[in-house]
């Protein structure tokens, strides 16, 4: 009998992080690959990979294509959408990974601190908000049971710079949002708990170079496939 | 460089074997890491001879000279003389990869040439490149592809001194960029080549951006859809640029003859 893939609804596709997954995982997850501007350099619903020299031979990185959407997540309405198509093009969502982020490094006293905070915030930690919100209420608050029984849960990835004030950087700003990501993460998985859905947040150290993209990804696995909620997992790099 | 340098076959030299075509906002095909390290280099290095030649504002046979109108590149123009690693783009295999990626057809009829973009370029203005060139008419057997030779047949016109019959108009079929030279590319500093919806769209919100990166191309086939734009860069930015050309009667059969854009 052929099982039904989990569904991942992954944000930040086109980012480093986001190709890593897909890379790795693709063959794995039905993978719902949301981006902004930059589309992902994978087979799609509507892109195709081709040896240049054997154009009719197959190539293996055609056969898991995941389902691209562009999307602007820090507009609340964009999030909807999102969701929404999600569920009409595959039914069902069973992990969502909000691995889209934005950052801005200035100093907390300069002007473009203050212009971009508002957008950082939206990004960064409003729309794992929007989108596992939109979840519950177009899908998962109906489907108690479905959940527990899929293993339904969220993984946001968050940042050490949440936890540890690494000073003068000028992360101020990108900090906070994370710092807030993470205090959001306990309050959803305590709130999600009645609906059979599972939160957890990956706080990493700066990835590639002192925490490694593949233990991100990792860590996101390790919660999908575990049975934790309300809980982080800390990578940090030498101290 | 030597006159007499054979292409080198593409199968040894070619890294990346995955090429990805996309549908928006029109076809075209990406790819990165396109060559080998070694041909990467030893491209690299023959390009970078030429720039050290200096730029020119005038057209000096040589030099990357400017002279493209609307255009602020400094071009040159790649012929079969120019040899060394230059050749693969005046090669019939690379001409048939570039046409059978977008079911063009083949023609011994070519145009390749380098362009070097300084800091502060402009925004280009959106073009669809689906346009006319004449070329001398290609001799039978002859196996190297015809480039145009603009002192006997105009590139644009057909005028000169060939006769009706040692000449043959064609429409551009298809186009790569091939990225080279921009060492240290990261996003912000411009010079993408931008992909448009449509001719009327905002030169600066393009539905894509095919960045610049070392040894990645873009290619596409020129089509009266085929809207692009090089976008204002902040630091230098060179390329190779190629196209292979189609029969009028292929093109005319497949979008019109009224859609072809003629040269202003």
């Amino acid at each position: 009998m052929a099982v039904t893939p989990r569904v991942c609804l992954l944000t930040g596709a086109s980012g480093l992080l986001g190709t890593r997954f897909i890379e790795r995982l693709a063959s794995r997850y039905q993978v719902v690959a949301v981006h902004l501007h930059q589309p992902v350099d994978f087979a799609s619903q509507d892109q195709y990979f081709m040896d240049p020299l054997a154009p009719d031979d197959d190539i293996a990185a055609n056969d898991h294509p995941v389902f691209t959407l562009a999307a602007d997540l820090s507009d609340p309405g964009e999030c909807t959408r999102v969701v929404k198509q999600a569920l009409a093009t595959f039914g069902q969502v069973d992990l969502l990974v909000c691995g889209a982020g934005q950052r801005h490094w200035s100093s907390l006293l300069t002007e473009e601190s203050s212009r971009v905070a508002a957008g950082t915030f939206a990004v960064n930690t409003l729309s794992p908000l929007w989108l596992a919100g939109e979840l519950a209420r177009q899908a998962w608050a109906g489907t108690v049971e479905e959940n527990v029984e899929r293993n339904r849960n969220v993984v946001t990835v968050a940042s050490s710079a949440g936890v540890y004030v690494y000073p003068d950087l000028g992360q101020g700003v990108y900090a906070a949002s994370k710092a807030a990501l993470i205090h959001l993460g306990y309050h959803l998985a305590s709130e999600c708990w009645d609906i059979g859905v599972r939160v957890n947040t990956v706080v990493p150290d700066t990835f590639p170079g002192r925490a490694e993209t593949d233990d991100v990804i990792d860590a996101i696995v390790a919660f999908d496939e575990g049975s934790e909620t309300g809980r982080t997992t800390t990578l940090l790099g030498p101290s | 460089m030597t006159a007499t340098a054979q292409a080198p076959e593409l199968v040894d030299v070619l890294a990346n074997r995955r090429w990805l075509h996309r549908t928006r906002p029109f076809h075209h095909v990406v790819a990165r890491d396109v060559f080998t390290e070694r041909f990467y280099t030893e491209l690299a290095g023959a390009t970078s001879d030429l720039l050290a030649a200096g730029l020119s504002d005038a057209p000096s046979s040589g030099r990357f000279s400017r002279g493209m109108t609307g255009y602020d590149a400094y071009g040159l123009g790649i012929t079969h003389d120019l040899g060394g690693p230059f050749s693969l783009f005046l090669s019939p295999q690379w001409r048939d990869v570039l046409s059978d990626q977008f079911a063009v057809g083949r023609t011994p009829y070519v145009f390749a040439g380098a362009h070097h973009h300084r800091p502060g370029g402009r925004t280009g203005f959106l073009h669809n490149d689906y346009n006319p060139v004449w070329f001398p008419r290609a001799a039978e057997g002859d196996e190297r592809l015809q480039l145009p030779d603009p002192s006997r047949c105009d590139f644009k016109t057909g005028a000169g001194t060939l006769s009706e019959d040692e000449k043959v108009e064609t429409i551009r079929g298809a186009v790569v960029i091939y990225y080279l030279l921009n060492d240290g590319w990261q996003p912000g500093d411009g010079g993408e080549t931008g992909l448009f919806a449509s001719g009327t769209d905002d030169p600066d919100a393009p539905a894509g951006r095919c960045p610049p990166l070392n040894n990645s191309l873009v290619a596409f086939e020129c089509t009266p859809f085929s809207f692009h734009a090089f976008l204002a860069n902040q630091r230098p930015r060179t390329s190779i640029i190629m196209w292979v050309h189609r029969t009028v009667d292929e093109a005319y059969e497949k979008y019109g003859a009224d859609q072809v854009e003629r040269w202003q």
